[in-house]
């Protein structure tokens, strides 16, 4: 499904990622840990498009498409979907038009039909539902002013909505409480899918309990170092990147 | 020696002052007063410190003529706000077929009916006519609307007041006038809108005189969607009461050249203003929005945002003076001017003034311009929306926080929608 190959990426000359390579096969959900300036975020936005993250050289794909040539938009169309670290606050944009409008424009992008305003208001609704969340978040402008966590929980919403075919999640988890952290692993285990694939950044074993990751990999010195099942998020847990990297020093 | 500052253009509108027959003493005065004043001062230009930013010295060679021909079977647009009434003004004049005044007679008048009455003097000569444009119209002006509402009572229904401008062959130009009188604790919603019909140059040179009773309540607003080579010009004068609040809100998109300038004084005590604005404007469009908020009584609040999308080779321009007079105190005065500039050669001027003469006040303002925040536009498109519409949404969002302090829903989703068709977006909210 996702498939990325010796990527480069170099942030104002700097290299960040370099030679990077990583596939999740559909269906299964891979953990990324990493020590903090690893280069996580870089790869989910070098994944997303974002400007300035374009990589020097490597490839990422999702299923036959070449993800690098895209626009964002294009990528998202494709059904990638990045729930930020730090998401964005939108003045003066509600919610619900933001998603109205971002759910239309991917429909139309597929050549699917946009849905009518009764058929996106009973969506909204019973997604909310679903994820224990209440409809006043999405008439108050997109992030503004929201809590770090009442944050988080937004883009958990949005992913539920849009319903996308690969998710990266950076850090969704951070900064949330107990039962937050239940309503995040929760919206990712619900879309739990044979045909999705997802990828998750975190820095805790914690989320992991609730989101049993097929695969776990750390991502040190621009590369992925090392992987393994679940148990490997513990090690680290317990040892830290110490050791791992004093292995490659040697 | 000539003077430095002989006044300019005197010669192409002094044919047009009116002396109307049957006009009372005072506003036969009032008239007089603007001619000579607009004889002393002539067109603002750069060299005046009020309009620094904005000149009008291209108008004193444009031949404008007074014309108060009716448009022919043009579509009178339908009202914004559900069961509002409409006072239609076709070329600066009032048309009774035109409008729907239903169960608002004695309140929503022809200027010309009510030119005796004393509520209309008052109004109207509390002030001298000063600003130049504004002795322009009070010398010029040959029809107007005025409004009064009894104490204690609200207007019928919500009121537009249409302005619509079919230019001909030639220059036109209008001298409309506007009095609103709210007796103590009154309430009105009146909404203006301005629209040019068709392409074609011309001037409109709005003047306003609004008062507000004790715990009068009026929401005002403004559409202005004026043809591409028109110049409007507006300059409204307000004095508000004990415990009243004035609403107002101006949404800018159209002329070629606009100044929207008000004079607010809040003379009783705990009396409030709000002036807020959002203009969306481009090619080589120049937008002025002038204000002077006088605080004049104690425990007075004025609140100002104003938001301005500025693209192509177009101009803004925000000057705010807020004055607190020494028995002013407890004054509470805030003032954001926001401009988003989206293209390399888009231009804001800004020029607050905080004069404050108190010793317990609050007073703030801010200023902010820059080009749409990146993390925003991906942010938006990582969701799935393409880049252009991405920006427009950003730019919706940036314009709709300036009409947050409208008090009025109603009035608010008008304005909103009305930024949604400006920006030709799509929004179902
Ligand atoms: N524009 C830039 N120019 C140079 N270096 C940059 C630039 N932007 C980010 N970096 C650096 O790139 C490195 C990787 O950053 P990134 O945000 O990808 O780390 P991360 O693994 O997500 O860290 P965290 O766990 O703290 O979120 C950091 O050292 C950061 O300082
Ligand atoms: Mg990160």
């Amino acid at each position: 499904m996702l498939n990325i190959k010796d990527l480069h990426v170099s942030l104002d000359g700097k290299p960040i990622l370099t030679g990077l390579s990583l596939t999740v096969p559909a269906g299964e959900v891979h953990a990324v840990m990493g020590p903090n300036g690893a280069g996580k975020s870089t790869l989910a936005y070098t994944l997303a498009g974002r400007d300035g993250y374009e990589a020097q050289s490597g490839s990422a794909t999702l299923g036959d498409a070449d993800l690098l040539g895209l626009e964002p938009e294009e990528r998202a169309a494709l059904g990638l979907f990045l729930a930020f670290q730090y998401p964005v606050e939108i003045p003066g944009v509600a919610g619900m038009t933001f998603i109205k409008t971002a759910l239309n424009a991917v429909r139309k992008a597929r050549g699917e039909p946009e849905l009518t305003a009764l058929e996106f208001l009973k969506l909204v609704r019973a997604t909310l539902k679903d994820l224990s969340m209440d409809e006043a978040m999405l008439k108050r402008p997109v992030n503004t002013g929201f809590s770090g966590g009442e944050k988080k929980r937004n883009e958990v919403l949005q992913m539920a909505l849009l319903r996308p075919k690969f998710c990266i999640l950076d850090e969704t988890d951070s900064g949330l409480d107990i039962d937050a952290l239940k309503v995040v692993a929760d919206g990712v285990n619900r879309l739990r899918a044979p045909d999705r694939g997802m990828l998750v950044i975190t820095h805790y074993q914690r989320l992991l309990d609730y989101i049993r990751p097929d695969k776990v990999h750390v991502l040190a010195r621009g590369r992925i170092i090392r992987t393994g099942g679940p148990e490997l998020a513990l090690e680290l847990e317990e040892k830290g990147y110490g050791d791992i990297l004093a292995g490659l020093a040697a | 020696m000539a003077r430095a500052t002989d006044p300019i253009g005197v010669a192409a509108f002094e044919g047009g002052f009116a002396l109307p027959s049957g006009e009372p003493g005072w506003l036969t005065a009032f008239r007089g007063a603007g001619a000579a004043r607009f004889r002393e001062v002539g067109l603002p230009t750069n060299r005046d410190e009020a309009w620094k930013y904005t000149s009008l010295r291209p108008l004193a060679r444009a031949k404008y003529e007074q014309v108060d021909a009716l448009a022919e079977g043009a579509a009178i647009p339908k009202p914004l706000i559900a069961g509002a009434a409409q006072a239609v003004f076709v070329n600066g004049r009032l048309n009774a077929d035109l409008s729907d005044l239903d169960g608002l007679d004695a309140a929503v008048q022809p200027w010309a009916r009510v030119a005796t009455a004393q509520w209309l003097a008052d109004t109207v000569t509390a002030n001298p006519p000063n600003q130049a444009m504004y002795a322009l119209n009070a010398a010029a002006f040959t029809d107007g609307l005025a409004i009064r509402v009894e104490a204690g009572s609200a207007l019928a229904r919500p009121l537009e007041i249409v302005f619509l401008a079919a230019p001909g062959a030639r220059p036109r130009m209008w001298h409309p006038r506007l009095a609103i009188d709210l007796a103590p604790n009154a309430r009105a919603l009146i909404l203006e809108r301005h629209i040019g019909l068709e392409d074609g140059a011309y001037l409109a040179n709005h003047g306003a005189d609004i008062r507000l009773g004790d715990g009068a309540v009026l929401v005002h607003a403004k559409i202005q969607t004026e043809a591409k080579d028109a110049r409007h010009l507006a300059m409204t004068r307000v004095d508000v009461g004990r415990n009243a609040l004035y609403d107002n809100f101006v949404l800018t998109l159209g002329a070629g050249l606009c100044r929207n300038e008000a004079a607010v004084s809040l003379s009783g005590t705990k009396s409030e203003v709000r002036l807020n604005g959002a203009y969306a404007i481009d090619g080589r469009q120049h937008a002025d929005h002038t204000s002077r908020i006088d605080h004049l009584a104690e425990d007075t609040r004025s609140r100002q945002v104003f938001a301005g999308a500025i693209d192509g080779q177009a101009r803004g321009v925000f000057q705010g003076q807020i004055v607190v007079d020494r028995l002013a105190q407890r004054t509470d005065g805030h003032q954001l001017n926001r401009a988003l500039l989206l293209s390399d050669q888009a231009e804001i001027d800004a020029k607050p003034i905080l004069e404050i003469y108190a010793d317990d006040v609050k007073c703030s303002h801010g200023a902010t311009a820059g080009d749409i925040d990146d993390d925003q536009l991906f942010y938006l498109r990582a969701r799935g929306i393409p880049a252009v519409q991405a920006r427009q949404l950003v730019v919706r969002g940036f314009l709709a926080e300036a009409a947050a302090g409208l008090s009025d829903e109603t009035v608010r989703t008008v304005i909103l929608d009305a930024i949604d068709g400006a920006l030709g977006l799509e929004i179902a909210s």
